[in-house]
């Protein structure tokens, strides 16, 4: 009995003793037992010091270069496929659709932009909520101020980019609460907030650029690097807002279009030193140059991507047709270009080329975008010529025809063009259309043809009739007032109960 | 401890004291033919002394006379009778038709088969090494009810995705566990199906739930062969065979694609093309498999051993594609002493594989579309670029197959995999034992691609390219099992307690290089750039538990079994680590019964039911429960970042709560046995209810982190599946029938934050989400629109416009097909005469719904892309009638709709066997015991209204959420081979 006793508590330790630890900590991933130093019982303060602070800044730049996608190329899309500058050289849906104005709800590259978007005014909101919060002091009040004037630059020009395309949309402007598994239940539907009225949305839009022009805000204008949030941006992005109709206001158009003239810009004499590369063929000729406002510089080093969506790399003496390329320059604006005798924008805009395919053009003359036409292209997202002709569009509403004319002027004399004829600047009507054409001319791929359409209500009459004009267009649905808008994202709207979509889709 | 040993060795000598031996001598022959029979054992019962027959069935050994003997051999029912010396005895042994006596393997134990309470499939294993199988996973095919196995592609080496009970999760896997020789496992590429011995599959909860937080997939037991008494045994078996597509689908010659073109208006063509080159033949090819194995096995009293080593090698229908193993094997099992046995089973296994690009456009390198999607006019090389191939195809925009081949054709990966266990049982009692088991279960991980610089395109735009990944896993468990079986009167205890410790350790390097000079050097010194990317990481994740089981059988009429097993897992937060896992099953046996005792037809009745709990624990990370940091690298290079630093930002939402899915499953099954088991029928239904599904929820892009890992949901299974084996014939002519039918029915139940999601994007033509995952509805269901056909008036698709506003918008989608079949089944005819054997094996699914992705690239119409010849029959003039729309520059007539959903049902002659069984005494004289040569054919013919190659597809292959979808998928083959198998 003894012995049994005995064996059963042998076997018994044998049994439980044989136990394998269950802690085991990450060997190569950082995890809160690593990140040393760190206060994890405080969840107030994200960014504890300066660096810290400095990197979700420096995201905001970062974000804004790797945007080439939903904030350069999805955006061309939207504004010269949308409209009548260019086919969409490809054959997927969602480029077909917005050639012809059917896109719905299904379309990949509406969501994520969308989606993009709202990432884009989330990294502005974690500098926007969180610079005051940072409690090294190293990180002067200076700096805090204008690190945020610049984060509400980035999150109004976002906005405002969104409520041209979606009419109403989400404004968020708190940070997305911490979410912990305690909390999710009760956090998750706040992360997927309504759409605000229009009217909501510009209000944001135009205090945050206020806020960014108070005294200590944002820096004033740099020479030597445009690639900067400055007052002066901010001073441009209202001139384009307060042009809108929702908020419009042609004085203000005007008053701010000063504002930014006063800063220093200054048309270069040579259109082609906006975008043109070196011979050498080894980086581009100027950048940061005295007319651009805002560009995403991509120095020798680093590089765009996206000019390969275009067509050939013109820096890149391997680069070939190896792929559809998007923006395919339509018949129509080619057709503009030789109605003026445009040569030099033309060139500038439209480069020809002998690919293998022949989608839209035979294949041993076809054409392609040309203006981000190098990986070390800036992308350049507004210069003074834009703002010279929007400060035109609002003295020919306000009546000052000759004002205007001026500065279409000053425009058409740097593209060797003539000044617009008499019989022009003498009727308000003809001025308008003048105003439009010469924005067309001068700013072709440069993302803005769709909003000046729908700003200028010209988009029915102007697109609802282009398959009369334009042979190589696909066949279009009619533009309607409720098309202008783009549909919500059925995914999102599946996600998020909140959300509406617009009439039409 | 000293007194311990002293009475287990006591105990011990108390076995030997004996008295006079005779000689006791005789024959063993077969009651069904009067032949002699080989290696029988005959012992004295209850002792080791005793022998095996020798080949002609002879016996002779010292015993005690009057011993009581018992004669047993492998199919015959074992005999006790008392030895004669006086005379040469003959003892004949009847063949067992008795399945219940048959011993089941159950987790950590045994059962016989009449005493099963819980829901246990067991494969047959007879025919398999007259099945050319490649892969073990295969031999379970619609072998075992319940379980659904499928080959999602014909790629050699394609994992078998295979499915007990449906699909109980979402981002877990749905595999089952694998349990080889008492080693678990996630998956058995490395075992070679000749050294399968027996295959069970733990179904239900019940039976399952001793496997824990790994379980809830079902669990599949395989035991290898081991070595048995007699004379050696020396064992070849070869096959060798033919693999070509079953189906061919033809695309248009030239002049035909020329009138294409000219209606969708795309591109131009210059005139005189001509056919050039036929991609097809270009592209698929006849393939050759080829299998060898050799054996040497033998045992005495003590010890049995059991030694292979095979080759397999399987040469795709397309070109680059290949799977190729090397496994040795050697399993050895020593009595030492009467109260210690030990057992040891080391494996290894080298393969190699390789694949095509697949579930991809033509634009993006897919070659199963290419090959129909590159016009014929076109040539292989670019006469213009010596070494380059062909890529002018004036605007389609593609790259042809051969080109897209050899954008893999360098790759490689290769597992190293090497087994090993080692157990010892210590007998304290007759009734009370103890096992002891160490397993190392080590993966070496080698996987290379090289990327010619200068023969395809892409290759030349990345400058060519070369990557390299190795790892080595180790996986240890240390296993301690205790049992105590006693039985007392009618009664009968089963107790088993244990601890079970699996420690894991991982590391990997990654490795990528482009800009090579030319394709000479591949490997990554040769190239100049050296990715960002580069690095080792790894990993260790330990689990332990305690387990333990209590069985009682009251004279195997009343059985009641209950399982218990807790699992603690590093991976959870040390709050929630611990899950337990019990079960419960009780079986009736009512033909033991007073009154059941006239009814001799019947051989056994048994009713069983069970409920029991599983965990799934694989959707869980290494580190789940820990908020971990990404790290970003900085350019070095640029200025000011000469020391920068590594950059750290959120990886993932940290999650405490998180536990493993619990899978609650009830069953309930009959078991019915007449006719002196000439026909015996299982039944069983189960309702599976799965918790705490793990998934990761996509936050909002507002968030830091794209997701948050949680248990989100609930989903049920159930279903039905029954069994029925027949012996039609079983005298000269003998006729063997099995047949088993499953049906399952999931449902998606509940999803706590986010309701809708959105899988399977394929042509980029429309870039749409076609499976739509919702609860209510079951997993994988398609979601588009209906189409009513073609408009005799436009030639446009003519979509439902379901909302009634007008027109067609995303609104009107609505679900369009169910990939879940209704039911599947499996029949298995078994023929035999004098020595000629023929295995008819018949498979199938019924009422799932095929999404032919494919087709919007092969009869889509919209670009320059070759078509398929279907597109002959488009609409060209107003007031045709047919089902093919108009070819137009447009995706119009591609959306996600009825025209792409297939009916996928199908019966398919999987394989057919005839074989021989030579004998006769020149064979005998040579020593050769079995000569069975055979001819075989595998998927020789599909009954099916499906379009594509084979309705058994899906590009997602074993994802649960994405299933059926045909999306330029590695077609199936079908194969013919000989095979031989011989004895010595």
């Amino acid at each position: 009995m003894k012995n049994r006793i005995k064996l059963g508590l042998f076997m018994g330790a044998v049994l439980f003793a044989t136990s394998c630890s269950l802690d085991q900590d990450p060997i190569s991933d950082f995890s809160e037992i690593t990140v040393g130093g760190k206060d994890t019982t405080d969840t107030s303060v994200k960014f504890k010091t300066k660096e810290e602070m400095k990197t979700q800044y420096d995201g905001i730049y970062k974000a804004i270069q790797n945007a080439q996608e939903a904030w350069y190329a999805d955006m061309l899309v939207l504004n010269e496929t949308h409209s009548d500058n260019a086919y969409c050289g490809s054959s997927g849906a969602e480029l077909t659709s917005l050639e012809q104005q059917t896109q719905d709800g299904t379309n990949k590259n509406i969501e994520r932009d969308w989606n993009a978007f709202l990432g884009y005014i989330n990294t502005a909101n974690r500098v926007i909520n969180n610079v005051d919060l940072v409690p090294d002091q190293s990180l002067t009040q200076a700096e805090r101020k204008q690190w945020k004037a610049e984060a509400k630059i980035w999150r109004a020009w976002i906005l405002f980019d969104m409520v041209r395309l979606w009419g109403d949309v989400p404004v968020v402007t708190e940070e997305a609460p911490d979410i912990t598994a305690e909390n999710v239940e009760e956090v998750y539907p706040l992360l997927y907030p309504s759409r605000k009225p229009v009217a909501e949305v510009y209000a944001q839009i135009i205090s945050d650029l206020n806020a960014a022009l108070e005294p200590g805000g944002a820096p004033a204008v740099n020479a030597g690097n445009k690639f900067l949030l400055t007052k002066s941006v901010a001073n441009a992005l209202l001139a384009r807002v307060y042009a809108e109709k929702p908020v419009r206001d042609y004085t203000k158009v005007i008053q701010y279009a000063e504002a930014v003239q006063n800063d220093g810009f200054k048309l270069v004499p040579d259109f082609s030193d906006l975008f043109s590369v070196n011979d050498a063929k080894t980086d581009v000729n100027f950048r940061n140059t005295s007319e651009s406002i805002f560009e995403v510089t991509y120095p020798v080093g680093s590089g765009n991507w996206v000019t390969w969506m275009f067509g050939i790399d013109h820096v890149d003496p391997n680069s070939t047709y190896n792929w559809a390329k998007w923006i395919t320059p339509s018949r129509d604006l080619i057709q503009a270009y030789e109605n003026e005798g445009d040569n030099v924008r033309m060139n500038q805009a439209i480069v020809w080329g002998q690919p293998s395919w022949s989608n839209h053009y035979p294949s041993d003359h076809y054409p392609f975008m040309y203006k981000t036409r190098s990986k070390y292209n800036s992308i350049i997202k507004i210069r003074l010529a834009d703002i010279l002709l929007l400060k035109a569009e609002a003295y020919v509403e306000t009546g000052n025809l000759q004002a205007a004319a001026a500065l279409v002027n000053t425009v058409r004399n740097r593209a060797k063009l003539a000044d617009l004829p008499a019989t022009t600047v003498s009727s308000k009507e003809k001025m308008a259309d003048a105003v439009l054409n010469e924005r067309r001319l001068e700013l072709a791929y440069e993302g803005q043809r769709w909003f000046d359409l729908v700003r200028t209500g010209k988009v029915f009459s102007i697109l609802n009739s282009l398959n009369t004009r334009d042979s190589g267009r696909l066949p279009m649905t009619p533009v309607t007032e409720e098309t202008v808008l783009l549909p919500v994202p059925q995914t999102q709207i599946d996600k998020n109960p909140n959300l509406t979509q617009n009439k039409g889709y | 401890m000293r007194n311990l040993l002293t009475f287990v060795l006591l105990w011990c000598t108390i076995l030997s004291a004996y008295a006079q031996d005779v000689q006791i001598k005789g024959v063993v022959i077969s009651g069904e033919d009067n032949l002699p029979l080989p290696g029988v054992n005959v012992v004295v019962k209850g002792t080791t002394i005793g022998t095996t027959t020798d080949f002609d069935g002879q016996f002779s050994f010292a015993a005690p006379a009057k011993s009581l003997l018992v004669v047993s051999y492998i199919g015959y029912k074992p005999q006790e009778l008392v030895a004669d010396a006086t005379k040469s005895m003959r003892i004949v042994l009847r063949e067992d038709s008795e399945v219940l006596e048959e011993v089941v393997v159950v987790g950590y134990g045994t059962v016989k088969r009449k005493d099963v309470t819980t829901s246990v499939a067991t494969v047959s294993t007879e025919d398999l090494d007259q099945r050319p199988l490649i892969s073990a996973a295969s031999a379970i095919q619609g072998k075992a009810a319940g379980v659904n196995v499928i080959q999602p592609n014909g790629e050699p080496g394609a994992g078998m995705v295979v499915r007990v009970r449906g699909n109980s999760s979402i981002n877990a896997s749905n595999d089952p566990l694998y349990v080889v020789d008492g080693v678990p496992m996630s998956e058995i590429n490395f075992l070679s199906p000749n050294d399968i011995e027996s295959m069970q599959i733990l179904k239900d909860a019940s039976s399952a739930a001793i496997y824990g937080s790994r379980a809830s997939n079902g669990v599949v037991l395989i035991t290898t062969k081991a070595g048995a008494r007699g004379d050696a045994k020396i064992a070849f078996t070869a096959h060798v065979g033919i693999t070509d597509v079953a189906k061919r689908v033809e695309s248009l010659n030239v002049a035909q694609y020329a009138d294409l073109m000219k209606e969708i208006g795309r591109v131009n063509l210059p005139s005189g093309l001509t056919d050039q080159t036929n991609w097809f033949d270009e592209t698929y090819r006849t393939g050759v498999t080829q299998n060898y194995q050799l054996s040497f096995s033998n045992g005495n009293d003590k010890m049995r051993y059991y030694v292979s080593g095979g080759y397999t090698k399987e040469d795709g229908v397309i070109k680059v594609a290949f799977y190729e193993r090397y496994n040795m094997r050697a399993n050895l099992e020593n009595q030492i002493r009467p109260w210690l046995k030990f057992n040891t089973n080391v494996a290894y296994s080298d393969y190699s594989s390789n694949g095509i690009v697949s579930g991809q456009g033509s634009n993006r390198a897919g070659v199963v579309l290419s090959v129909i999607n590159t016009p014929t006019y076109a040539t292989i090389w670019d006469a213009q670029n010596p070494g380059q191939y062909n890529n002018n195809f004036y605007g389609a925009n593609i790259t042809h197959p051969v080109e897209n081949m050899s954008r893999t054709a360098d790759n490689q990966t290769n597992n190293n995999r090497l087994i090993g266990s080692v157990s010892g049982e210590i007998t304290f009692l007759p009734e009370l034992k103890l096992k002891s088991t160490t397993s190392i279960d080590r993966v070496y991980f080698h996987k290379t691609s090289f990327l010619d610089p200068k023969k395809t395109e892409y290759g030349r735009s990345q400058y060519g390219n070369a990557t390299d990944d190795r790892s080595l896993s180790t996986v240890m468990v240390f296993d301690n099992i205790l049992t105590y079986d006693k039985a007392f009167g009618k009664h009968s205890f089963n107790v088993m307690a244990g601890t079970s410790g699996t420690t894991s350790k991982w590391s990997e390097s990654y490795q990528t290089v482009s800009h090579f000079m030319n394709s000479e050097i591949k490997t990554l010194n040769a190239g100049n750039k050296v990715s960002q990317g580069n690095g080792t990481r790894a990993a260790d994740w330990s689990i332990m538990s305690y387990l333990g089981r209590v069985a009682y059988n009251y004279d195997s009429k009343y059985l009641f079994t209950a399982n218990f097993r807790s699992d603690g897992s590093s991976k959870l937060s040390p709050a929630k680590r611990w899950g337990y896992f019990p079960s419960f099953s009780a079986a009736w046996r009512i033909s033991s019964e007073e009154f059941m005792k006239d009814i001799t037809w019947i051989d056994d009745l048994k009713l069983r039911g069970g409920w029991g709990q599983t965990g799934n624990q694989s959707g869980i990370s290494d580190y789940a429960y820990l908020q971990r940091y990404n790290i970003t690298r900085q350019n070095w290079w640029e200025t000011g970042k000469e020391n920068a630093m590594v950059i750290l930002s959120p990886a993932n939402m940290k999650n405490k709560d998180l536990t493993w899915e619990t899978t609650t499953q009830t069953n309930i099954g009959v078991d019915l046995s007449i006719f002196n088991s000439r026909l015996v029928f299982n039944a069983d239904a189960y309702y599976k209810y799965t918790t705490d599904l793990l998934m990761d929820v996509p936050l909002p892009s507002t968030s830091d982190v794209g997701s948050i890992t949680r248990n989100e949901g609930e989903m049920v299974n159930k279903g039905i599946e029954f069994a029925v084996s027949s012996k039609n014939f079983v005298k000269a002519f003998k006729w063997d029938t099995d047949f088993n039918i499953s049906l399952n029915r999931n449902e998606v139940k509940k999803f706590t934050l986010q309701n809708v999601y959105y899988y399977a994007q394929t042509s980029e033509a429309t870039s749409e989400n076609v499976v739509r995952m919702t609860p209510g509805q079951p997993l994988g269901m398609f979601w588009g629109y209906i189409s009513d056909g073609v408009d005799p008036e436009t030639g446009d698709l003519m979509y439902r416009d379901l909302d009634g506003n007008g027109k067609i918008t995303s609104s009107d989608k609505t679900y369009i097909g169910n990939p879940n079949p209704d039911f599947t089944f499996g029949l298995t005819n078994n023929l035999s005469y004098k020595g000629f054997n023929l295995n008819i094996f018949f498979q199938g699914a019924v009422g799932n719904d095929i999404y032919n992705a494919s087709r919007m690239e092969t009869e889509g119409m919209y670009d320059a892309k070759n078509q398929s010849t279907e597109v002959l029959n488009r609409w060209r003039i107003p007031g045709q009638i047919t089902d093919m729309p108009r070819a137009v520059a447009t995706t119009d007539n591609l959306k996600a709709s009825t025209r792409f959903i297939e009916d996928g049902s199908f019966v398919r002659l999987k394989t057919v066997t005839l074989s021989y069984n030579f004998a006769g005494g020149l064979l005998k004289k040579w020593g050769v015991s079995r000569l069975q040569p055979y001819v075989t054919a595998q998927n020789l013919f599909t009954i099916t209204g499906y379009s594509g190659f084979d309705p058994e597809v899906n590009q997602w292959g074993g994802s649960a959420t994405v299933q059926g979808i045909d999306w330029g998928t590695y077609p199936q083959v079908r194969s013919y081979v000989f095979g031989v198998n011989v004895e010595f």
